[in-house]
């Protein structure tokens, strides 16, 4: 299979799943773009110069989604062709979405406390994606990554 | 075997011999070109020993001279005579207002750039550079003796796409091949040899004339990765002799002509300059004395140094980082001589700054390094430098908003696939905007270019699937490919940049070049096809030899070898067009080879390796 054919976790010939070694991944994507990068075939003829342009964009895409976990989840769940419609409010229940605006006055009035509630509540919904995933429960999937992705972005905000 | 002879261009040297490689810094005031002697690197110097050109061209009405006897001219003749033409690559005219108000160049614009009249005629920015790039190259295979095979040019970091494909224009059209368009502060740390010693991360502060650049590096793994990089493409020390003449044009009486407004900015140069040795200075001008003291240039230029220092500490925000993971701070560029300017680094940033190469030659050092290593004379072992895109890249949309579609600091190379699809039934074309930029509309980001869509097959509205790639490369430069995706069918894209030239317009630019010498630009033509095709055959046999018979069916090998076959005879024949089909014939025959031996080699690399084994492996 070429290169430009595997999945993100099979071209890093990493275990696919929801949680992986980071320092390995990186370890890896380092090692990769040293053999495939432009720059190694500067002197090669023109198909091989085009290959290693999409190869290493290819390893840059991987790298940069399995890296973060939310992207990596998310990924993880469109392999197992689940379809994700994270722009959705109206899926989410009240209750999620009032906390979330609890979080967001709470933050901005310089509440530092806060962080580690919303770290935590990030950590309760990865572990409920993991279990959703591993009871082949694609809907409750869903709904986990869709919270994990509104958490996300108080944390960023 | 005749295949295995590899001729090089000019056909004097032997196969084994090393690639004249060389290391460009095209800067906005002088510029340099260094190369790798006996396995350092140094900089070329011309018939007069100086190794710094400046960045001038002086166009008389019938000749053109450049380097230091155009900037002579600065003085003499001011409207004809361009000096900091790097300011205005891949500009508008629009953008340069306060520039435009100091400079004594009677501005234009032609195909949405800015340009110049001159007594020549009318000149923009690519053809300006173009006439210096070419004098460096002069220079440097006069001081080797060789031609010019290769060379990486550096640009800042924060320039944007049309600003990088001027620069690679004016290298194309001064016959320059270019390895790598490198970011100057890249440079920097590879002359210091960062890629050498421990792992780290460090800050590249570079000052140039008129650029100011900050990036964070960090080396690990053998691989150089950019953390994060911005600036300021119009701030740098050009900007201090401006605050310098302001303040002195206060106690001036009368106003100042073009020349005497030239020869003003010189001696404010000068003047700067002194500083970084004695206290004070005094000049002469017009009559009258005006004096300068270290104390009120730090006044002076205040603005400036603050500014620098705000970019530099949101660019350590951008990375993620604070003062206290810095190993150190590279000061690159003739302009952190001011002593101003390392006082407010030196303050802001607790950890060592690092100067001891000669600020004004370190980037072209760090690039004569890479330029070696990628024409090939070293082995591929060497660190490698992923760079990062300095400015999202995003296209129009409805009610002149952008949808970002790669966001700033993305290692490159790098792709994103979007899909869109038609409005109308039997719609076959669409039409891309392409900005670059960090705000949300699109009057307030660069435009790049317009992509117009053709020969979508006709369906019904909301049925066509374009999926349009964009694809940015190692050079940090943008190409946009689109198919559809139910047919499967290309759609032809015409790109209509907004600063610069189509390709169209580079070919004519070409020609016009080498008009009066038809004869040339044909001998040329078949010399660089015959080299690319005797590359292509060279690297092919040795692929065969090492992996044909392990990847390779009967049929496959057959097929390649019946391509290789057309390709050598093209060449004997010494038929240019020819020649190109084959070589185009044969990459396309030889993609499926390729992949599987890249495959191969990653499988060789990757297969079974924990990380507690290659940790244990560097050992």
């Amino acid at each position: 299979m070429s290169l430009l054919e595997k999945d993100y976790f099979n071209l890093f010939d990493l275990p696919m799943g929801l949680d992986i070694n980071v320092d390995e991944l990186e370890a890896r994507y380092k090692k990769l773009q040293r053999l495939v990068h432009p720059d190694r075939f500067s002197a090669k003829a023109e198909c091989e110069k085009r290959l290693a342009l999409q190869t290493s964009s290819y390893a840059n895409q991987a790298y940069q989604t399995l890296k973060n976990p939310l992207s990596r989840a998310v990924y993880l769940l469109k392999l197992h062709g689940v379809s994700l419609n994270l722009e959705n409010n109206a899926a989410m229940s009240p209750e999620f979405l009032m906390q979330q605006i609890q979080w967001r006055e709470r933050l901005l009035s310089g509440d530092e406390g806060v962080k580690t509630e919303i770290h935590s509540a990030f950590n309760d919904a990865w572990a409920c994606l993991k279990t959703a995933i591993l009871e082949k429960d694609d809907e409750r999937a869903a709904q986990c990554v869709a919270e994990l992705s509104f958490i996300q972005k108080v944390l960023d905000a | 075997m005749a295949l295995l002879q590899i001729t090089e261009p000019g056909g004097k040297s032997a196969p084994h011999e090393r690639k004249f490689a060389v290391g460009i810094d095209l800067g906005t005031t002088n510029s340099l070109v260094a190369t790798i002697k006996d396995g350092f690197p140094v900089v070329l110097a011309d018939a007069n020993g100086d190794v710094s050109q400046p960045s001038v061209v002086h166009y008389a009405s019938n000749a053109i001279v450049v380097g230091r006897e155009a900037k002579a001219q600065h003085e003499i003749d001011p409207h004809n005579t361009i000096v900091s033409v790097k300011r205005l690559m891949g500009r508008a005219l629009s953008d340069l207002d306060t520039i435009a108000k100091h400079s004594s160049l009677r501005l234009c614009e032609d195909k949405g750039m800015v340009c110049v009249t001159s007594d020549h005629g009318v000149k923009n920015p690519i053809e300006i550079s173009a006439v210096i790039l070419q004098h460096l190259k002069t220079i440097a295979e006069q001081s080797a003796d060789k031609s010019l095979e290769g060379a990486v040019i550096t640009v800042p970091a924060y320039f944007d796409d049309a600003q990088r494909q001027a620069t690679k224009d004016a290298a194309s059209l001064a016959g320059i091949p270019v390895l790598r368009l490198l970011n100057e502060p890249t440079a920097a740390a590879v002359a210091y040899g960062l890629d050498q010693g421990k792992p780290g991360v460090y800050m590249v502060f570079d000052l140039g004339g008129g650029t100011f650049d900050v990036s964070i590096l960090e080396f690990e793994e053998g691989v150089f990765t950019v953390l994060a990089t911005g600036g300021d493409s119009a701030l740098g020390g050009d900007d201090f002799d401006r605050a310098i003449m302001a303040h002195w044009q206060a106690s001036i009486d009368g106003p100042l002509s073009p020349n005497d407004k030239a020869s003003l900015a010189n001696l404010a140069r000068e003047a700067k300059e002194s500083l970084s040795v004695s206290e004070s200075c005094v000049i002469r001008f017009k009559g009258q004395s005006l004096s300068l003291d270290r104390e009120t240039f730090a006044r002076l230029i205040d603005g400036e140094t603050q500014q620098m220092i705000t970019i530099a500490q949101s660019v350590l925000i951008d990375a993620k980082l604070n003062s206290n993971d810095l190993n150190g701070v590279l000061m690159v560029g003739g302009s952190t001589r001011a002593l101003a300017v390392q006082a407010a680094a030196r303050n802001t940033f607790a950890c060592p700054m690092l100067n001891d190469i000669d600020p004004d030659q370190v980037v072209a050092l760090g690039a004569a390094i890479q330029a070696d290593t990628l024409i090939g004379n070293k082995s591929a072992n060497d660190a490698l430098l992923l760079d990062v895109l300095p400015l999202s890249l995003g296209i129009e949309t409805m009610g002149g908003l952008v949808e970002k579609i790669i966001e700033r600091n993305s290692t490159i190379p790098t792709a994103r696939a979007q899909e869109f699809t038609t409005y109308q039934d039997n719609q076959t074309g669409m039409q891309f905007h392409v900005v670059q930029g960090e705000r949300e509309t699109v009057d307030h980001c660069r435009s790049l270019a317009r992509f117009d869509l053709k020969g979508i097959p006709p369906m019904k509205a909301g049925s066509a699937r374009v999926r349009v790639t964009f694809q940015v490369d190692a050079d940090g430069l943008l190409s946009v490919n689109a198919q559809e995706a139910i047919t499967g069918q290309s759609a032809e894209i015409v790109v209509k940049p907004s600063y610069g030239l189509s390709t169209d317009d580079m070919q004519s630019m070409l020609l016009e070049a080498f008009g009066h010498a038809d004869e040339d630009m044909k001998t040329r033509a078949l010399v660089e096809e015959t080299v690319a095709g005797e590359q292509l055959l060279s690297m092919l046999e040795t692929a065969l030899e090492e992996d044909g018979e392990a990847l390779l069916t009967v049929k496959e090998k057959d097929g390649l070898k019946q391509s290789i076959v057309i390709l050598t005879q093209a060449i004997d024949a010494k038929d240019t067009a020819r020649i190109k089909a084959a070589i185009e014939q044969l990459n396309e025959a030889s993609h499926d080879f390729a992949a599987k031996r890249m495959d191969l080699a990653v499988k060789k690399a990757l297969s079974g390796k924990r990380i507690d084994e290659v940790n244990d492996a560097k050992n």
